[in-house]
């Protein structure tokens, strides 16, 4: 019984010492503040105007701190742009994979693949899909933006964040979805996606370059 | 008595310990339990797994208090998972933390023979741990398309015009929210724990256990049939306000109570082919 008793007491010391010392460090995480994200309405030649979707729904619905829904329009072209922030690794945990989420809308993902895009600053690998629902078509492309990072895949930005948390950063992350309908021409939806993505891009990094 | 007075002892300081390692997540998971019909049943879990303790407790003081070295290793699995729940903010691991602590903190101070006696009702804590929604809604968005299939296929039955979109159905009076596509099935967790809790209590072998647990999945797959054709049937025929709201909810309980009665007279089922598999091993070795 004297050994039990002792055990109790080496107990007590190793969980006081690792809970003084974990949530020492939670408070040095907490102490940074981030400014909530804000997308201009004009994005170079492209317009943008917002979806008549109930944010507040969507947010609560999908865990995120902010939400930007429009579509952006120069000429002819139009794509959709969704735009989502999250503050933590928890929050980010209730973005399903879209290979997941778009067969649970009735979309059949036709293709999925990482490919390599110019974002602004450099290329970087984006999530590329290709959906069929009946008569229509869209070309999807989503990424992560984790700190001056691209990520493509939710795994890979889960790793990145809890990284991130771990040394003391700020873990907060962005995910970012540019879609079009094809109209029956990829190429020129996919030019279009392209080019937006492009323009774009920088404004979500800059986002993360500020204090 | 000297040695149950210690163990008491040890007992409230370690449950002193545990409240000031826990306090805030239990508020956290409450608010989860509150919030999120999946894991409304959290609220039971732990009394009911306080009581399945209550009912081993002649067994407990009956054995003897030898304190193992393992409760260690446990400790040390447990500080990482704290480290990595705390301090980078992923919940899952510091949930799941709470139930090494109590492994480590029985094996280090009353021995792995104790610690044998209530394994049972501490793993059943993980009942009331929400699985990350990303990895739950991979895991049973199948099933829910299955589900959602065949309530579209019931419906058309009674002849009501319905167009099915992967988990979104729409009827000429109603049409199901975009939010519901992207979760997973509901009350798999709900139905698995009751499962859980009855091949505990009703069997003695692991297998016939086993076997109750994979019925589970079946079971709250019919669970999500009745309850989405059901809605679907009083959108349709009634009105399309008692898909919602208050029907929404009876109808939820309605569900797990046929699922409880389907896993009941599962358990029932496999009790009696038990027995007849009893009988005929006599009767061959007659």
């Amino acid at each position: 019984m004297v050994r039990a008793e002792k055990n109790a007491v080496y107990i007590l010391v190793l969980a006081l010492i690792v809970f003084g010392s974990t949530h020492t460090m939670k408070r040095s995480l907490h102490s940074e503040s981030i400014s909530l994200y804000r997308i201009p309405e004009s994005i170079g030649p492209w317009e943008g105007r917002s979806l008549g979707t109930d944010l507040n729904l969507l947010k609560s619905a999908i865990g995120a701190q902010d939400i930007v829904f429009r579509t952006y329009k120069k000429g002819t072209e139009a794509v959709t742009l969704y735009v989502a922030y999250y503050k933590d690794i928890d929050s980010a945990n209730e973005v399903h994979a879209p290979a997941v989420c778009y067969p649970g809308q009735g979309w059949t993902v036709s293709e999925d693949e990482i490919v390599l895009r110019e974002l602004g600053a450099g290329k970087a690998g984006v999530n590329r899909l290709l959906i069929d629902k009946g008569d229509r078509q869209e070309l999807v492309y989503c990424w992560w933006q984790t700190g001056d990072r691209v990520i493509p895949r939710n795994s890979a930005n889960r790793l990145y964040q809890m990284i991130k948390g771990l040394t003391g950063r700020n873990p907060s992350t962005v995910w970012i979805r540019v879609s079009a309908d094809t109209r029956k021409n990829v190429k020129s939806c996919e030019n279009s996606v392209m080019r937006f993505s492009r323009e774009m891009a920088p404004l979500i990094r800059n986002y993360f370059d500020r204090p | 008595m000297d040695d149950i007075r210690r163990l008491t002892l040890t007992t409230v300081l370690m449950s002193g310990l545990f409240c000031i390692l826990y306090y805030s997540t239990f508020l956290e998971l409450a608010g989860v339990w509150v919030r999120d019909e999946d894991y409304s049943h959290g609220f039971l879990v732990v009394p009911v797994s306080l009581y399945l303790i209550w009912r081993k407790r002649e067994k407990i003081i009956g054995k003897p208090v030898e304190p193992s070295r393992l409760g260690f290793a446990f400790l040390s699995a447990w500080a990482f998972l704290y480290f990595l729940g705390i301090g980078a903010e992923i919940s899952v691991f510091e949930r799941v933390s709470l139930i090494v602590f109590i492994f480590g903190a029985l094996l280090s101070t009353a021995g792995i023979r104790i610690t044998r006696v209530v394994a049972f009702p501490v793993l059943f804590l993980i009942f009331m741990i929400p699985i990350p929604s990303e990895i739950y809604t991979m895991l049973t968005n199948p099933l829910k398309l299955f589900a959602t299939t065949c309530s579209v296929n019931i419906l058309q039955l009674f002849d009501i015009p319905v167009l099915q979109e992967g988990n979104l159905i729409q009827l000429p009076n109603y049409s199901m929210k975009v939010v519901v596509a992207c979760s997973g099935i509901r009350s798999l967790i709900s139905v698995i724990a009751m499962a859980f809790l009855m091949g505990y209590i009703l069997f003695a072998s692991n297998i016939q256990r086993f076997i109750l647990l994979v019925f589970s999945v079946p079971v709250s797959l019919l669970g999500n049939v009745v309850r989405i054709t059901l809605t679907g049937l009083l959108a349709y025929y009634l009105s399309s306000h008692l898909a919602e709201g208050y029907s929404h909810l009876v109808a939820g309980i309605l569900t797990l109570a046929l699922s409880f009665l389907c896993l009941l007279m599962g358990s029932v089922a496999i009790q009696w082919l038990e027995q007849k598999k009893m009988q005929y091993t006599s009767w061959f070795l007659r």
